[in-house]
């Protein structure tokens, strides 16, 4: 998983900034490249917002709104093993309340001091999951057909043609956005920034490939090298690198764009991971896994796993944080 | 009598509805009888006698008569009478009786003959039925005619013997005498017939029984015996695949019937019965060399019940391949694999083809060439054993699929895709050409190289490393993946050193039939350190392209191993010359002179089947440059160097036996 | 996606030689199953309707029908649904520890990531690792009514979950978790019919309800059938991906029914009432 920045140009009614625009900056501001694209992307997003908050609240209950909670469904082609939802936690915890034992639900708030002022459209945690693609279709129909009283379907937009180049040590991902639903029409473009140089992050998140397509040895000296790492490491290395694609996109000199690097749970779980290699307890998947092989459920669908089904939810949440249109 | 037996057969008057109401009664009286104003006693009164007289008369009349006819008729007469009545009884009856069949030209004798003693007979028989029908009231009803069963009710006529004549004592002992005979002959024929029966139910009973028994050593030899689906009555023996195709799943089954001796008879219905064999021959060159006959084939009906079962289920199976073949060869018609109606043919290289078809068992080899080496069949029964093994992996995989969970029903009916049963083996085939001819290319290289006295380490192959096993991958956990191994693209590995040190290449061979991208490529790594910008090839598809890869390399290790080289300088120790690999990738290295058009110039060239190498003189500045601007000299005192050595040559031309003897004589030479 | 079922009741007795009718019939071993399958129901802030009067007052016309579309939205269904995860009897704490089970079992639930120390013998050295446990959204609506009153059918959803804990996840899309059960049984394929022939399994009573999944198993043993005289459920079932195709749906029933015919002689195969399978949160 690498570390990412995502920069999304809106259109205004005085300033139209498109694909080819994009791409002319990008010519211009790096002559020494050539400049060829390696390949295309594609995003699907889809934003649900919470029934009940879209009624008009009355001016004289006194109460103060309620805040908006939202559930977003992202589906990316660079990781194509899995789609993303990422929803506004419960206000309140329904029926029992949450215990304190479940470890995974309490990380600690990340990156909000490093975070440079600049504003979240969402003050509330959000919840990241990640299904395969098929669950990904069903679960939003789901929402749609038996979540009405709580979950509304908004907006859906996507990237039809994304055009993937890259730029030194960067790979950027760029392309128009386009809105599909309620009705069709271009709402910007969007700019995801990859770093692609050397970076303990990457390296860390990337460390369970190897097991699964061979079970060579090859990482067991790595696992070493990752023990003296800290999480305040971790989150200096994102700093770090945030400061570089930021660097980078100043070089294009593109004005109006929205940016979104340093969000609250971004590197939550490479910080996991992390955690995780640290204790040493080494998640017996590929064992665990072979057995669920052979169980079958009754439903209709088998189970099927997902690699790393951690991928991608840096940027995931990135894209979000720009796709959160207000409605 | 008559009179008091008629039966109303009309329907009842039909009632009306309603009485006729008083007025129109009236009307009716007055339009019959007058007004009522005319009645009155005198003429009721009147009306009554002459009611009166009327009948009087009448009966009268009758009364008369009776008395009269026995008096006035005389008895001939009467006879005459009454044959002339009966004639016209008869003759009416025949009128009615036969007048729509019989055409009227026949005589009428003939036909009053005929309906006479039809006539007669019908009474008779009447006249009996009514008789039995006191006792046997069904089985006399059937034989009357309408009219008596109109007439008399059942069982109205009973005979009894009255007053028997006594009978005269012989005919007494006659009657006994003939009853007793009767009664032996039917208690003779009585017993005839039980013993015979008793006989047939043996023999039937013997027939059953083995019957039964064979069927249960059927079954108990492990064949499924069922009802037979179709013929509720018939049993049935299930001999074919279950996960087979439909088509081929359901000829899988015959019924068991059962012959007049009782032994079984497989009756497949009208599917041939021949055993049938899917036939594997290898055509190399002119040779052909034909898979063996499986065993078993041919089982003619006296053989026992199993050999005949086991023969249709081999031939099912057969059958069942050989359909499975010809559907995956149009499939690989890309692969330029042709099929006829019975024959697939599948080329492997160019002198190699493999022919496929089904055969019976009987036919099999008659007429055909006698291949001599018989030995060396091993292929074509390795090929014909693998198709049958990946046939059974199908059936297993079809059962696999079968039991996950199905996909959700859609309108579209998903196809099954062709078995891997060709694909496997011919990428296996086409793998080892290729390996092979690599290892010929290579070991026909290393002998260049080893003849020019270069000490070429050995170089090591892993053929078919896919498919061996692993020391630390565990075991395959089921047969099944034990053979999807050889669905898997097939790789192997071939890897050397360098003359010169740290340098090393490998080749690796991949084939893959099962999956894009098809066919074999040859994956070529080097590593040279001493010659930095050198990248590896990568991927290639051709052998030519590889052979150059490799001669490439080695060239180019040659000739940094000899620039490497340190020569013993003759003229003084401390000015240590080596070649300079001016040119590596053409394999000219120069000797640099002090004299500017003394420098010496080696070009080495490579081939698979020898390597030479020619030094000559240069006048150029600095030596460098090529072609027009080698400035080659005139008296160039070219010598070349060629190995291996020809036997047959000068020999006397070549003194030095190893290229480094030439390298160090040449560089001498060269301060001359 | 739309679910075809039918269902009948199998008495204990009649368990065993029903396993052997079908293996026979559909041709394949039974595939012994057992699911933990979690209840979740989906939730609302509480008086968000009823204070709701008069709020109409403040809106512009262009908006009064999408209030009213979301007025509609807001007083849809909510259902039930379940989570089901596949579990093997290695995943259950062994019964050996009877004597010493209740103990144990406190024990473990106390201290989650550590190995208990009664579970360090080497022959059952498998732990139940509820951080890798599978899941997937199990979501059945009420069956339609009586449309095609042989056989039951009903809109279905099912989607795979990430391993692990999954109460997060369904927190936040708004269902809440309610109680679980286990349940054990056979399957069997028949083209493609899932015939399932299953009962349901509760935790051993008198331990105190958790209020979240559980992230051990008590020994499989401890279960109790629901039905205390432990009969089964048939249920043969059929998914239809597009509901609306009445050629597929036709061909689907078809299909249950001729299974009703060939299991008459054995099992009467009916649809169920509709209101039991009723998932509506009220």
């Amino acid at each position: 998983m690498p570390i990412t920045g995502v920069y999304f140009i809106p259109t205004t009614p005085n300033a139209t900034t498109t694909l080819t625009t994009l791409t002319e900056r990008l010519r211009a501001s790096f002559p020494d490249d050539d400049l060829i694209p390696i390949g295309r992307w594609f995003l699907d997003h889809k934003l649900m917002r919470d029934t009940p908050g879209l009624l008009p609240h009355s001016t004289n209950s006194g109460q103060p709104p309620s805040k908006p909670r939202y559930m977003q469904l992202l589906s990316l082609s660079h990781y194509p093993t899995h789609g993303f939802i990422y929803t506004s936690e419960p206000t309140e915890k329904p029926f029992h309340p949450p215990s304190a034992a479940s470890p995974a639900a309490s990380p600690a708030p990340v990156a909000s001091a490093a975070s440079p002022g600049q504003g979240s459209t969402v003050d509330m945690p959000m919840v990241m999951t990640t299904v395969p693609p098929p669950a990904y279709k069903t679960l939003f129909q789901h929402f749609t057909y038996a979540c009405q009283p709580f979950w509304c379907h908004r907006l859906t937009v996507t990237v039809p043609n994304g055009v993937v180049y890259d730029v030194g040590d960067f790979r950027v991902r760029m392309g128009d956005v386009r809105q599909t639903f309620p009705a069709a029409r271009a709402r910007g473009s969007i700019v995801e920034i990859e770093w692609r140089g050397p970076s303990v992050v990457d390296s860390l998140s990337g460390m369970q490939q190897p097991r699964s397509d061979g079970g060579e040895d090859v990482d067991s000296g790595v696992d070493m090298s990752f023990c003296a790492l800290e999480e305040a490491d971790v989150d200096a290395e994102y700093v770090a690198t945030a400061s570089l694609i930021r660097e980078f996109w100043g070089r294009l000199g593109v004005s109006g764009a929205k940016e979104a690097i340093l969000l609250p749970g971004v590197g939550k779980e490479v910080k996991e991971k992390l955690g995780r290699v640290r204790t040493g307890k080494r998640d017996g998947e590929s064992k665990v896994r072979d057995e669920i092989g052979m169980l079958v459920g009754v439903g209709s669908v088998p189970f099927e796993d997902d690699v790393d089904p951690t991928a991608g939810t840096d940027a995931a949440r990135q894209y979000m944080e720009v796709l959160r249109f207000n409605r | 009598m008559v009179e008091s037996f008629t039966l109303p057969l009309r329907p009842p008057p039909e009632q009306s509805e309603r009485p006729d109401t008083l007025p129109v009664e009236i009307a009716q009286i007055n339009n019959q009888w007058g007004s009522f104003r005319e009645v009155n006693e005198e003429v009721l009164r009147a009306k009554i006698a002459e009611e009166k007289a009327r009948h009087g008369v009448q009966q009268d009349e009758e009364m008369g008569e009776g008395e009269q006819e026995p008096g006035e008729v005389d008895v001939t007469e009467r006879r005459e009478q009454l044959y002339k009545r009966r004639l016209e009884i008869t003759q009416f009856a025949m009128l009615v009786a036969f007048t729509p069949a019989k055409p009227l030209e026949s005589s009428v004798a003939n036909q009053s003959l005929n309906s006479k003693s039809h006539q007669e007979t019908m009474l008779a028989l009447d006249f009996i039925s009514l008789l039995l029908s006191k006792h046997a009231p069904r089985q006399a009803e059937t034989s009357m005619s309408p009219l008596l069963k109109q007439l008399a009710p059942l069982g109205t006529l009973d005979s009894d013997l009255v007053n028997p004549p006594p009978r005269p004592e012989s005919a007494i002992k006659d009657i006994s005498t003939v009853s007793r005979g009767w009664r032996i002959q039917n208690f003779e024929a009585a017993s005839s017939k039980l013993l015979s029966a008793a006989t047939r139910l043996n023999g039937e009973i013997e027939s059953e029984t083995r019957y039964w028994s064979e069927v249960l050593a059927i079954k108990d030899k492990g064949w499924k015996v069922c009802r037979h689906p179709r013929e509720r009555q018939a049993l049935a023996v299930q001999y074919g695949f279950i996960e087979a195709t439909p088509i081929f799943r359901d000829r899988g089954l015959a019924s068991l019937r059962r012959a007049k001796d009782g032994s079984l008879i497989l009756d497949k219905g009208l599917l041939p019965t021949g055993a049938r064999h899917v036939r594997v021959r290898v055509k190399q060159g002119n040779q052909v060399f034909v898979s063996s006959t499986p065993s078993g084939g041919g089982a003619s009906d006296t053989d026992p019940i199993e050999h005949r079962i086991l023969q249709a289920r081999d031939s099912v199976f057969e059958e069942e391949l050989f359909h499975e073949l010809v559907r995956e060869a149009r499939a690989m018609a890309g692969c330029s694999v042709t099929t006829r109606q019975n024959l697939v043919r599948v080329p492997v290289s160019d002198d190699m083809e493999i022919l496929l078809d089904l055969v019976d068992a009987d036919t099999h080899g008659v007429g055909l060439e006698q291949n001599s080496t018989q030995g060396d069949n091993r292929l074509a029964d390795g090929l014909a054993h693998a198709i049958r093994i990946l046939l059974c992996f199908a059936h297993r995989q079809n059962l696999r699929r079968r039991t996950q969970l199905p996909r959700p029903l859609t309108s579209i009916r998903p196809t099954t895709p062709e078995y891997h049963l060709l694909r496997p083996a011919l990428a296996y085939l086409q793998h080892l050409s290729h390996v092979r001819w690599l290892k010929s290319f290579f070991s026909d290289i290393h002998s260049v190289l080893q003849s020019a006295g270069l000490d070429m380490p050995e170089w090591t192959s892993n053929s078919y490393a896919s498919w061996k096993k692993s020391p630390t991958s565990p075991s395959p956990a089921t047969l099944e993946a034990l053979v999807e191994n050889f669905l898997r693209p097939i790789e192997s590995t071939f890897s050397g050193k360098l003359l010169t040190s740290r340098g090393s290449f490998t080749v690796a061979i991949r084939t893959n039939l099962s999956s894009p991208p098809f066919g074999t490529h040859y994956d070529v790594s080097l590593n040279l350190p001493s010659v930095p910008d050198l990248k590896s090839p990568g991927r290639l598809g051709l052998k030519d392209e590889v052979e150059a890869a490799i001669t490439h390399l080695l060239l180019l290790d040659v000739v940094s191993s000899i620039s490497s080289k340190p020569l013993p300088s003759i003229r003084n120790a401390s000015n240590e010359q080596t070649w300079d690999a001016v040119y590596p990738h053409l394999g000219e290295l120069i000797l640099p002179n002090t004299h500017p058009e003394k420098h010496k110039k080696m070009k080495i060239t490579l081939s698979r089947h020898e390597i030479t190498l020619k030094t000559y003189i240069v006048r150029s500045i600095d030596g460098i440059g090529r072609g027009t601007t080698e400035l080659r000299s005139h008296n160039a005192a070219t010598h070349i160097c060629k190995f291996p050595q020809s036997s047959y040559g000068t020999p006397a031309a070549q003194e030095h036996s190893s290229v480094m003897d030439f390298v160090v004589a040449e560089t001498s030479k060269g301060h001359p | 996606m739309h679910e075809l079922l039918l269902f009948a009741s199998v008495p204990v007795h009649q368990h065993h030689g029903l396993l052997q009718q079908l293996a026979g019939l559909t041709a394949m071993q039974p595939r012994h199953a057992l699911e933990r399958r979690l209840i979740f129901k989906a939730f609302r802030k509480p008086g968000l309707i009823t204070g709701r009067v008069g709020g109409s007052q403040d809106l512009q016309q262009a908006s009064a029908g999408d209030l009213q579309r979301v007025n509609k939205m807001l007083n849809g269904g909510m259902f039930y649904t379940q989570v089901v995860g596949p579990v093997s009897e290695k995943d259950f704490a062994p019964a050996s520890k009877s004597v010493s089970a209740p103990d144990a079992d406190t024990k473990m639930a106390g201290m989650d990531e550590s190995k208990p120390p009664t579970l360090t013998q080497p022959d059952i050295a498998h732990v139940y690792d509820y951080d890798q446990q599978a899941w997937k959204l199990e979501f059945r609506d009420i069956p339609e009514a009586a449309t095609r009153s042989a056989i039951t059918t009903r809109v279905m959803a099912s989607a795979a979950l990430p391993r692990g804990d999954v109460e997060p996840s369904m927190n936040a899309w708004g269902y809440g978790f309610v109680t679980e059960y286990l349940v054990e049984g056979d399957v069997f394929i028949h083209n493609d019919i899932v015939i399932f022939l299953h009962r349901v399994l509760h935790y051993p009573t008198g331990e105190k309800e958790p209020r979240e999944p559980r992230r051990n198993l008590p020994p499989l043993k401890k279960m109790a059938p629901l039905e205390k005289t432990g009969s089964y459920v048939l249920q043969a079932s059929i998914t239809v991906q597009d509901g609306s195709n009445q050629e597929t749906m036709k061909t689907a029933s078809q299909h249950l029914l001729g299974l009703r015919e060939q299991l008459k002689s054995a099992v009467r195969l009916e649809p169920a009432d509709r209101l039991s399978l009723d998932t509506r949160a009220k």
